[in-house]
């Protein structure tokens, strides 16, 4: 399972955004106003470290602390299985 | 009588030619929450009701003209190389179109259309139709570029892209009138070389890659 530092690098390196203090409260889709594209992105992103984002969830997940949450819950409920 | 050796005794696992295979030399056409089908006739209604919704009008080829519903078969076939059903993955339910025509095999390039259900408008669906469909384009001929044209307020939902997958090839200014004023008209490409690096981030796996995901 990725670590919070390692988990933000990647989805930083993947969406190529810069600038930004990347904490856990950084609201990424308003801070850097994703497009249609690069919310694609995301959600391939997620879906490739094991996380998929079903749609009815997408608003709720708006920060980085959202988003990791997302992926640990996702990531821990695979392993109880 | 030949010299040559018969076929009869020949070790064909010697043979210098590929194994034999099927389905899987064909591009998939699901991604992560949309599949493509072909178009039946049934589908005709559907198509017809949302190409001719005032809220898709400006967006797609007929550009606010409503074909006559009698007529739209042949309308929607006209010039078209290939075109889909967008559907639902979950549930099979239609939520679009995607469409290529114009296709000039002498030159390598095609023209690409997306009608998305207003109702999926600016949800990523009609993206990744759109794709799943260019990922299919690019795999079944041997297209150097694929077109698409795109109003002012349109390129606004992939900007991101612009100069990195989509290539603006040309502009026609305050060249559209919509809603009170004349908007910019886009014409934007998709070159195969690019598309081969951006295609793993915007597709999952089983899509870009079908052999390796199955392993």
């Amino acid at each position: 399972m990725l670590d919070f530092p390692t988990f933000c690098n990647r989805l930083r390196e993947r969406l190529e955004l810069d600038g930004a203090s990347w904490d856990t409260q950084l609201n990424v889709v308003e801070t850097f106003d994703l497009d249609s594209l690069q919310m694609l992105e995301l959600a391939v992103f997620m879906d490739e470290l094991g996380a998929e984002v079903f749609e009815e969830i997408v608003p709720q997940l708006q920060t980085l602390g959202d988003l990791y949450d997302h992926y640990v819950k996702r990531i821990t409920s695979e392993e109880r299985w | 009588m030949s010299d040559q050796p018969s076929d009869a005794g020949m070790d064909v696992e010697s043979y210098p030619v590929p194994l034999p295979r099927g389905a899987d030399t064909v591009a998939p056409l699901i991604g992560r929450k949309v599949a493509l089908r072909p178009i039946v006739p049934s589908d005709y209604d559907f198509l017809y009701q949302i190409a001719t919704s005032p809220d898709v009008l400006v967006g797609w080829r007929h550009r606010g003209a409503a074909p006559p519903p009698e007529q739209y078969a042949q309308v929607l076939w006209q010039g078209v190389l290939a075109q889909f059903l967008a559907v639902r993955k979950d549930d099979g339910k239609p939520i679009g179109a995607v469409s290529a025509y114009n296709a000039d095999l002498r030159n390598q390039c095609v023209s690409l259309a997306v009608l998305i259900a207003p109702e999926f408008e600016r949800r990523g669906w009609a993206m990744e139709a759109g794709f799943i469909f260019i990922d299919y384009l690019f795999k079944v001929w041997n297209f150097r570029k694929i077109y698409l044209e795109s109003l002012e307020f349109n390129v606004r939902s992939f900007w991101s892209g612009v100069d990195k997958l989509f290539r603006v090839e040309g502009c026609l200014r305050d060249h559209e009138y919509h809603d009170g004023k004349y908007w910019h008209l886009y014409f934007l490409a998709i070159y195969r070389e690019e598309w081969a690096q951006a295609a793993p981030r915007v597709l999952p796996a089983s899509v870009v890659s079908p052999e390796d995901s199955d392993q």
